[in-house]
């Protein structure tokens, strides 16, 4: 197995700590307070008591849920591993859109549209269908960019990934540790 | 209203009526194409669809049916790069004619051209391939990529107008291609007159032509497009343009956020041209009056 690896010594980050500047969603709380030393992300980001109106989603809400899925090969999440990362996610919360960047290890990475497909189908079971969500790889970290891309952006393709057992299996082994309390 | 259910067992990607309406082919992404029949009574609207038969052969996902003018034969097409044509036999049996191997990519759509048996394909490698037929058997006598300034994405779906004179094609960036449909020696030949661009770059998943003339598009950006051709001012000048017309794509009507969520299809109601369907990711189906949504 190990001699399969596309890149057998990846370089492996610190668990970052996102906080939220004031005029990125001041009432979101302090998010820095949910973190515990160890890295344990303690509790989910918590409405504003009282308030009927709607918290804007913004690019460290998206982050949060795809920060710690599990790279298919690497016993490590795609955060420490810098696959992605809050500051290559945009987010238009009015105009319905999220653009997710991310970027493999090595630019040969033959499991870049399995990862890409974990990403899209987290975001596809927690955020709002109302998004419009695209999903690709940063400019040049790729050497099949254009195909990776192409085919995580075809919903039909996406949908029908999805509906295969066996990828199916191995997109919810990703994305299980996305999904502990 | 019936349900047609427990047969399919993955996402029932299209569907469409027989020419004489007694049947509806459904096609899945669990690699099946099924035949309903609605029992020989035509005229009866409580009459109960039976599963005739399921037609095996593709690998994988099927993506798009249609029956032929003629209404004797049915093609199917899907990720398996391959197009199949099925003859309907007088026993409600199925044949499989021919399995057409050209496009590199998923095949996304099919349409037969009007009184003909000619077919148009359409596919994720970005090109549009006409296949003619010759004693059963249909051969690639074309295809569309960009050095005939084709698409340069995804063509998601085809439409041709009821004279069987014109097709458009839509793609994944918002480019809908029209293009004038020749027969030269009994062979379908298309050849383009215009690249229509609509002002969204969202894909474009569906396409219809009303017998009426007017167009329709349903697109990702969650809105339906009514559209006509006209005739362009200035452009291409010559005896060539001329006779293929010269025209253009111009927006009639625009309604945004048609669906809440992407609008996967369109069609027009093949005998009332005022009626169109719509069905999106909203998991709706809606039905409009074109004079409601034109006032």
């Amino acid at each position: 197995m190990a001699a399969a690896l596309d890149n057998e010594n990846p370089l492996v980050r610190e668990r970052e700590t996102v906080v939220r500047r004031k005029d990125e969603g001041a009432n979101r709380g302090a998010l820095l307070g949910n973190y515990l030393g160890d890295g344990a992300y303690a509790a989910t980001l918590q409405e504003e008591e009282g308030s009927d109106e709607r918290e804007p989603i913004d690019s460290i809400e998206v982050f949060e849920h795809i920060r710690d899925i599990a790279d298919p090969e690497h016993p490590y999440s795609l955060e420490q591993l810098g696959i992605v990362s809050h500051e290559d996610i945009k987010v238009d919360d009015v105009k319905g859109v999220i653009d997710v960047y991310f970027t493999p290890t090595v630019a040969h990475c033959s499991m870049a549209t399995l990862i890409g497909l974990c990403i899209r189908a987290k975001i596809m079971r927690v955020l709002p269908s109302r998004f419009k969500v695209k999903v690709v790889l940063s400019k040049g970290s790729h050497s099949t960019e254009e195909a990776v891309n192409k085919q995580l952006n075809d919903k039909e393709r996406v949908l029908a990934a999805l509906e295969n057992p066996n990828l199916l299996q191995l997109v919810n082994k990703c994305l299980a540790p996305t999904e502990a309390a | 209203m019936e349900t047609l259910e427990k047969t399919h067992t993955k996402t029932i990607r299209r569907c469409e009526f027989s020419k004489c309406d007694t049947m509806i082919a459904t096609v899945s992404f669990d690699a099946t194409t099924c035949i309903w029949d609605k029992g020989g009574q035509a005229s009866a609207t409580d009459a109960e669809w039976d599963l005739v038969v399921t037609l095996e052969g593709h690998e994988s996902e099927i993506k798009d049916v249609a029956w032929s003018p003629d209404g004797e034969l049915l093609a199917t097409c899907g990720r398996d790069k391959s197009i199949w044509i099925w003859l309907k036999e007088i026993d409600d049996q199925f044949e499989c004619l021919d399995v057409l191997q050209g496009h590199t990519q998923d095949v996304k759509s099919l349409r037969w051209v009007p009184k003909t048996r000619a077919l148009v394909s359409a596919s994720y490698d970005n090109t549009i391939k006409i296949w003619n037929e010759c004693n059963d058997e249909w051969l690639c006598t074309q295809t569309l990529d960009t050095a005939y300034q084709g698409h340069e994405s995804t063509v998601w779906n085809l439409a041709c107008n009821q004279e069987g004179s014109k097709l458009l094609s839509c793609d994944d960036t918002g480019m809908i291609l029209l293009w004038s449909i020749e027969t030269c020696d009994s062979s379908v030949e298309l050849k383009l007159v215009s690249r229509n661009k609509v002002p969204s770059d969202f894909s474009i998943y569906s396409i219809d032509w009303a017998s009426s003339g007017l167009i329709a598009i349903g697109s990702a950006d969650n809105s339906i497009s009514l559209l006509q051709l006209e005739r362009s001012e200035g452009g291409a000048a010559g005896e060539e343009a001329d006779k293929r017309g010269n025209e253009i794509l111009k927006l009639v009507k625009e309604v945004k956020q048609a669906h809440a969520g992407d609008v996967n299809c369109v069609r027009f109601n093949p005998k009332d041209p005022n009626l169109l369907a719509s069905a999106g990711d909203d998991e709706l189906v809606k039905l409009w009056r074109i004079n409601d949504i034109l006032s």
